[in-house]
């Protein structure tokens, strides 16, 4: 078991390191010059080399990228082309805006999917409910997450007035976890958390669902049944057995998701990691980009490590080698 | 269980009865795209309190449809007629609740497939205690104690119960699936091809695991079966299905020995069986042909198109259930001609006649 994690731990790195690498080199081939927006026009060429040298783009391709590399290995991500301060400083608070609508959006999306799979699942087959369920949960999961965003903002923020829809209001300068400890913050914080959620939920419903329908006909239900005990604990079996392949699915689809909350901060104008990296592209804030992608490989690489230790305490029958 | 200690299950096992079953007219309707499928249709017979029944026949005769029945496990929307009284209490009749009590408190089961026929990701004593806690407030301890008897008594290690099911052979999961139809002692166990998927050796210990529980424990039974050597070794009475009806029943000694229903003597036939001293091996008789479809049966008897010996009457008039001799019948128009068709039906040509005809 410890040799099993040692081994997808350093697996896990080379595959970071890889992102990294490849993500160093397409910035460097895009065809636009990054001193363009770093260094003002008519400044003399001494004072232009002193800035190119104090930003780290003096040198060949490959001495750049080995001191890229090297700095990351201490942590240094460099500076932002844009704030003029350092990355970290500019990715931490987003990071936190970020995981305030992600974590509890992604835990109720997956709690709610899976506990409405189980009863869709369960229900009588070919019924209202089963009907219902599925037409209901595949029309969202077809639905891109800024239709959602979108619907969701034009009902509550527009139409009924009820809900903020714009960022995350005036902090009033407060910094720190102060920052979030607002009334107006959980306001803002409904709409957009909304939409994480039932933008992921559909998805945990099917699988959820097929994962019922497939383990109640097994022989195994209908010894429980004859058991006598409850229809809610014989419910409880077939789901518990269904989790299994939704955990497999849960951790690499929390990655793909991400993608989806990126979208949903920017129609939210949530200032999270997903917008920033949006904006640092399009800003050619190489520094910022690169940071974040690098955090979001990490996260991914995370969620699937996570998924295999996970799959293995929920089937015994797994073994790891 | 002479050599433990009493525990809580020794004590109960005085308490409880073994149930008589009267099941009265009992017919399964399957709801199907193409139509009604009648599965079982109208069959009555008793289990004496104490006593074993054989439910014999081939493949999709019914007699496992029965046994779900008997514990009402079938699909929604399966039309289900008739009586089946446990104690003279009407199953078929009660409501949820009082159907959960009855189930494993009264009546009790023993699957066809050990291999799936326990929860994959739950301890094997997990699901034993969990049968028991369904129906008695006892605390966990209690019931695990409980399953650790269980286990002793169908010869399993105690330690087991902490393993899961893929841990175990499939002849120690049937054994669980035996000790866990034991847990609460149940008056009436129904026991659906218990070593169906088991080898002859591992079949061999299974039922004479099961014969010494009977002996101990006086449960009435139900034995479904497609193999005649297990209801002669374990069966007081017997009960022959073709499909969806019973064709013959009687006590074994009786139907095995002087079966009247040509289905029976073919059946019987079709099994291998050692020659007494001196006498031939005696081949192997298939019966030709298949079960009538049950969307649409035909008219008369089920069995005629098969039959060797059936006439114009068979076609056409439904020969009905009837006895023959104290406790013994049979539902065939020619039954008193019994003994000439056992003679026949030893002969593979007679047999053969109907197959070449069909």
């Amino acid at each position: 078991m410890r040799a099993y994690i040692l081994r997808r731990l350093a697996q896990s790195v080379l595959v970071v390191l890889a992102v990294t690498t490849i993500m160093f080199f397409m910035f460097r081939v895009v065809p636009s010059d990054p001193t363009v927006m770093l260094v003002e026009r008519g400044i003399s060429e001494e004072a232009r080399q002193a800035l190119l040298e104090r930003w780290g783009l003096t040198g060949s391709l490959w001495e750049q990228y080995l001191r890229y590399m090297g700095n990351l290995l201490v942590g240094d991500f460099g500076s932002s082309f844009f704030y003029r301060q350092p990355v970290w400083d500019v990715l931490l608070p987003r990071i936190a805006n970020t995981l305030w609508i992600a974590v509890p959006g992604l835990l109720l999306g997956a709690l709610i999917g899976s506990a409405l799979g189980m009863v869709v699942g369960w229900a009588r087959r070919g019924g209202a409910v089963e009907r219902g369920g599925i037409l209901v949960a595949t029309i969202i999961r077809g639905t891109p997450s800024f239709i959602i965003g979108i619907a969701l903002l034009a009902i509550f923020s527009s139409w009924l007035g009820w809900l903020p829809g714009f960022g995350m209001g005036d902090a009033g300068g407060a910094t720190g976890l102060a920052r979030y400890l607002r009334w107006d913050f959980l306001l803002h914080l409904i709409l957009p958390l909304m939409a994480v959620v039932i933008y992921f939920l559909p998805e945990n419903l099917l699988l959820m669902r097929s994962g019922v329908v497939e383990n109640r006909t097994e022989d195994y239900i209908e010894l429980v049944r004859a058991k006598g005990v409850s229809d809610a604990r014989v419910a409880w079996h077939a789901g518990r057995n269904s989790l299994l392949p939704l955990i497999t699915w849960l951790f690499p689809a929390l990655a793909e998701t991400i993608a989806g909350i990126v979208v949903i901060e920017i129609v939210f104008s949530w200032p999270g990691i997903g917008r920033e990296l949006v904006l640092a592209v399009t800003r050619q804030d190489y520094p910022v980009a690169q940071a974040a992608f690098f955090l979001l490989a990490v996260m991914i690489v995370l969620a699937n490590l996570a998924a295999d230790l996970t799959y293995g305490k929920l089937d015994p029958r797994v073994v790891y080698k | 269980m002479a050599d433990a200690t009493e525990t809580d299950f020794d004590r109960r096992l005085n308490l409880k009865p073994p149930v008589r079953l009267t099941v009265e007219g009992l017919r399964v309707i399957y709801r199907t795209r193409r139509g009604p499928f009648q599965a079982v249709d109208g069959i009555s017979f008793e289990v004496e309190p104490g006593t074993v029944l054989g439910l014999v026949g081939e493949s999709g005769c019914g007699k496992s449809t029965v046994v779900k029945a008997l514990m009402r496990l079938l699909p929604d929307g399966t039309r289900i007629e008739g009586r089946v009284l446990l104690d003279g209490q009407d199953l078929l009749a009660m409501d949820k609740r009082a159907l959960r009590r009855v189930r494993w408190n009264k009546v009790a089961l023993i699957t066809q497939s050990a291999m799936n026929a326990l929860d994959p990701v739950i301890r094997v004593g997990d699901q034993i205690v969990e049968s028991i806690r369904a129906h008695e407030a006892v605390d966990r301890a209690t019931a695990w104690r409980r399953a650790e008897t269980l286990f002793r008594l169908v010869g399993l290690p105690a330690h087991r119960l902490n393993e899961f099911p893929h841990q175990f052979s499939g002849g120690m999961r049937q054994r669980a699936v035996i000790a866990m139809a034991l847990s609460l002692n149940a008056g009436l166990l129904l026991a659906d091809e218990p070593t169906t998927a088991l080898d002859p050796i591992m079949q061999d210990q299974i039922m004479s695991r099961i014969r010494g529980i009977q002996e101990l424990l006086h449960r009435s039974m139900i034995l479904v079966t497609h193999d005649i050597g297990l209801v002669a070794e374990n069966c007081d009475m017997v009960a022959v299905m073709y499909a969806g009806q019973i064709i013959e029943k009687g006590p074994v000694a009786e139907v095995l020995v002087k079966p009247r229903h040509p289905y029976t003597i073919g059946l019987h036939n079709a099994f291998p069986r050692m020659p007494e001293e001196g006498e031939a091996r005696p081949p192997l008789i298939s019966i030709a042909g298949g079960l009538p479809n049950l969307l649409n049966p035909p008219p008369g008897c089920r069995f005629a198109p098969r039959c060797p010996f059936a006439t114009e009457r068979c076609r056409v008039e439904t020969p009905p259930l009837r006895e023959l001799e104290p406790g013994h019948s049979a539902a065939c128009h020619y039954a008193e001609r019994a003994e000439d068709f056992r003679r026949l039906g030893l002969l593979p040509e007679t047999w053969a006649v109907k197959e070449a005809a069909a």
